[in-house]
């Protein structure tokens, strides 16, 4: 505790206390600024389904773009033959399934998926459900 | 030299040599050799992998196979001619340098104690590597002086362009160790007593910092960060000498170089507190001063508030410190001020900002990149609140009539900001100062309606990425634009980038992104030098779970891709010999480098 009584905290915490309507309404800016860079999430998924299709080799003719609706991200976009890239995870990025045309190449976490790609090993194979 | 006649080849280098003081003979044998693929290090050779656990989910690094570039059609939709490589003609090759964060790791204006409140909200205000970025700012100048001949096509390196966040904190000391850096000027990273560190990295009471003397009973020791014994001795004790970037250098604005943590408004307590006697190791007493300090600014109850708790010995969750007065937060204009103040090779005195601009309290500026291509350097960044940004109108209007000009003048334009596509939407304002703000979609679209706007560089997420953004059919002629975000000197994988315009003489252009490793070895071996401790910092990068390490290289489209689309205009008629003047010019800068500066 650094050398400061229980009496100091309390004594600080009613100055604290006496000053904290001003502090809200005066610094309420800040605080509402207090939020994370903007993209993180879908940026993850992103990322994740093009090392998913990559990493099965096959060439990505339009990278796929990602939008948000409600809680779950989807993107869309097609490999150089033509058959359609489609992604779909929640917000959470706890199961993301990426499918080239019929067939499903992922269904997993998004994490395992970066890890893997950020360690050079092989992209997971599918997680059974 | 085939376009240059003999006669106008003669008097370029006469002109190169006495303007650089370069042996003449010597200088027109180089430029008269024909332009030789660079072989400095790029992830095109060897790329660094995230390797073996060492202890608990603490993995080291180690090196893998180099990565080839990628070719991305998503603008042209149409698989390039392969014989494109043997036509291609370099139009602009730069350097791409972002978010150095710079760090005073023991100023006591600095936030650490909040990751304590709230690890993932609070996740800038303290990293394991904050007394390690100079020489990471260090190892990355000398990775970019490495490459400052192409992979691509050996064209000479004509500019480095540098999108913001070169401080942390918003501090004059971050400020002028990152100008510093740059310049090739020696930096020790030291504040307060000399070559002694004094923080919450030696601080007991700081449970959730890593204590890299014996880390045990930390938040990082737990992961299973190594212990390092002399780590932070070495890390401000050293003085640490780049190099300097062998080109002219450019900069623009980031959050970090406006904001308090890139966010924050800074009250006058917050200037006190940076230059003071104390600092604090506990949040909850931090984040009380913060929002007391708002609440009157600099009146008299402020400094009354802080004069009782510090008579009455109420500062609890603090330690005592050595003052420094060079510790000092910006004051608003400074940061622009700052850039007058350097060497004057590689220069330009401002580094993009002007006298004029300095004047008109201007801070975005446009430069030309030999004859094809012209850069604009934008400030995106929100000076009241948040870590996003946004294009103010005023700004917005300049560039629309400045990319105007240069489509008429036959420019290919490169857009720098800090700022990207997904982080272009902060509307904070003032309510007695409300702005006029543009933001992403906005922007994007004024432009793609000038097809000369061939690429948007940019950072501020710490993640390589790169986007097309295509015209639609409505709007213009096909194509688009392309946006390349790069990564970040201070958070994994640590990399830079460099770009390169090239025409492929068949209608179409290409935009090589090339990522850069610094230079600092892949695996650290123990070494406490500034090399070994910059090896360090991204070897601690790749561990720091809470900024999700393993995102950040982005994907393979993201990192070494060949960015194909229409040429804007006919390029046919700039001619070979207006490159190779640009380019003499350039290789008998970098000859310059190589030998000092002498001129």
């Amino acid at each position: 505790m650094d050398g400061v009584s229980a009496r100091g905290r309390l004594c600080l915490a009613a100055a604290v206390v006496g000053l904290s309507v001003a502090a809200v309404s005066g610094c309420a800016s800040q605080v509402s600024a207090l939020a994370p860079v903007g993209g993180d999430d879908i940026t993850a998924v992103r990322n994740a389904a093009i090392d998913v299709v990559t990493g099965h080799t096959l060439l990505v003719k339009d990278a796929p773009r990602c939008t948000q609706v409600a809680e779950r991200f989807s993107c869309v976009g097609p490999s150089t033959d033509g058959s359609p890239i489609i992604v779909d995870a929640p917000v959470d990025g706890s199961t993301m399934i990426v499918t080239v045309g019929a067939t499903v190449l992922y269904s997993g976490p998004v994490q395992d998926v970066l890890d893997a790609a950020s360690r050079g090993e092989p992209v997971p194979t599918t997680v059974a459900p | 030299m085939a376009g240059l006649s003999r006669r106008t080849f003669l008097a370029t280098v006469a002109g190169l040599s006495a303007a650089w003081a370069l042996p003449h003979e010597a200088l027109g044998r180089s430029l008269s050799a024909p332009l030789v693929r660079g072989e400095g290090p790029t992830t095109v050779g060897q790329t660094i992998l995230v390797g073996s656990v060492r202890t608990g989910s603490y993995r080291v690094l180690r090196t893998g196979p180099g990565e080839p570039y990628y070719p991305r059609l998503d603008l042209t939709g149409e698989i390039p001619d392969p014989a494109r490589a043997q036509r291609r003609r370099s139009l602009a090759y730069v350097g791409h340098l972002t978010d150095m964060h710079i760090i005073d790791a023991q100023s006591p204006a600095r936030f650490e104690p909040m990751i304590a409140q709230d690890h993932a909200l609070w996740a800038g205000a303290f990293r394991p590597q904050d007394t390690l970025t100079t020489h990471v700012g260090a190892s990355v100048v000398r990775s970019i002086a490495d490459v400052r001949v192409s992979p691509v096509t050996g064209a000479p390196m004509a500019a480095a362009f540098v999108t913001g966040d070169s401080a942390d904190m918003l501090s004059r000391l971050e400020t002028r160790w990152y100008i510093d850096l740059l310049d090739g000027v020696p930096v020790t990273a030291d504040s307060g007593v000399a070559a002694q560190y004094d923080g919450v990295q030696s601080w007991p009471q700081a449970y959730y910092a890593y204590h890299p003397e014996d880390p045990t009973g930390d938040w990082f020791g737990a992961y299973g960060f190594p212990a390092v014994p002399g780590m932070l001795a070495a890390a401000v004790g050293q003085s640490v000498d780049s190099g300097g970037l062998p080109v002219p250098w450019y900069a623009v604005y980031g959050n970090h170089d406006t904001l308090l943590l890139g966010t924050l408004g800074v009250p006058f307590g917050l200037r006190e507190l940076a230059v003071g006697g104390r600092k604090y190791w506990d949040w909850s007493p931090l984040a009380m001063d913060y929002l007391q300090s708002w609440t009157a600014d600099s009146s008299a109850l402020t400094r009354m508030v802080h004069a009782a708790t510090s008579v009455l010995g109420l500062s609890y969750g603090q330690r005592a410190v050595a003052a420094d007065p060079a510790r000092a937060l910006l004051e608003p204009g400074e940061f622009m001020a700052a850039h007058f103040d350097t060497t004057p090779f590689p220069g330009p005195v401002g580094h993009g900002f002007t006298a004029e601009g300095m004047a008109a309290g201007r801070t975005y500026w446009t430069v030309d990149v030999g004859p094809a291509v012209r850069a604009f350097g934008l400030d995106t960044c929100n000076a009241v609140a948040g870590p996003d940004g946004a294009v103010p109108r005023a700004q917005f209007d300049w560039l629309e009539a400045e990319l105007g000009r240069a489509q008429a003048e036959r420019r290919l334009a490169l857009v720098f900001s800090h700022h990207n596509s997904l982080t272009l939407e902060n509307d904070a304002a003032l309510a007695t100062d409300p702005q006029d703000l543009v933001h992403a979609e906005e922007f994007v679209s004024m432009l793609l309606r000038y097809p000369c706007a061939v690429a948007w560089v940019n950072g501020h997420s710490h993640i390589n990425t790169v986007v097309a953004h295509p015209r639609r059919a409505d709007d213009g002629p096909p194509g688009g634009l392309w946006e390349i975000t790069t990564a970040s000197c201070v958070d994994f994988p640590q990399q830079q980038r460099v770009i390169e315009v090239v025409d492929n003489r068949d209608g179409t252009v290409s935009i090589f992104g090339t990522a850069i490793d610094h230079a600092a070895p892949a695996a650290w071996t123990g070494d406490l030098s500034p090399e070994g401790l910059a090896s360090l910092s991204r070897e601690f990068s790749a561990n720091d779970w809470v900024e999700t390490p393993s995102m950040r290289p982005g994907s393979l489209l993201d990192r070494n891709v060949e960015l194909l689309l229409p040429a804007p205009f006919d390029l046919s008629t700039l001619t070979d010999a207006q490159l190779e003047a640009a380019h003499a010019a350039d290789r008998a800068r970098l000859a310059a480098w190589e030998a000092g500066w002498t001129a």
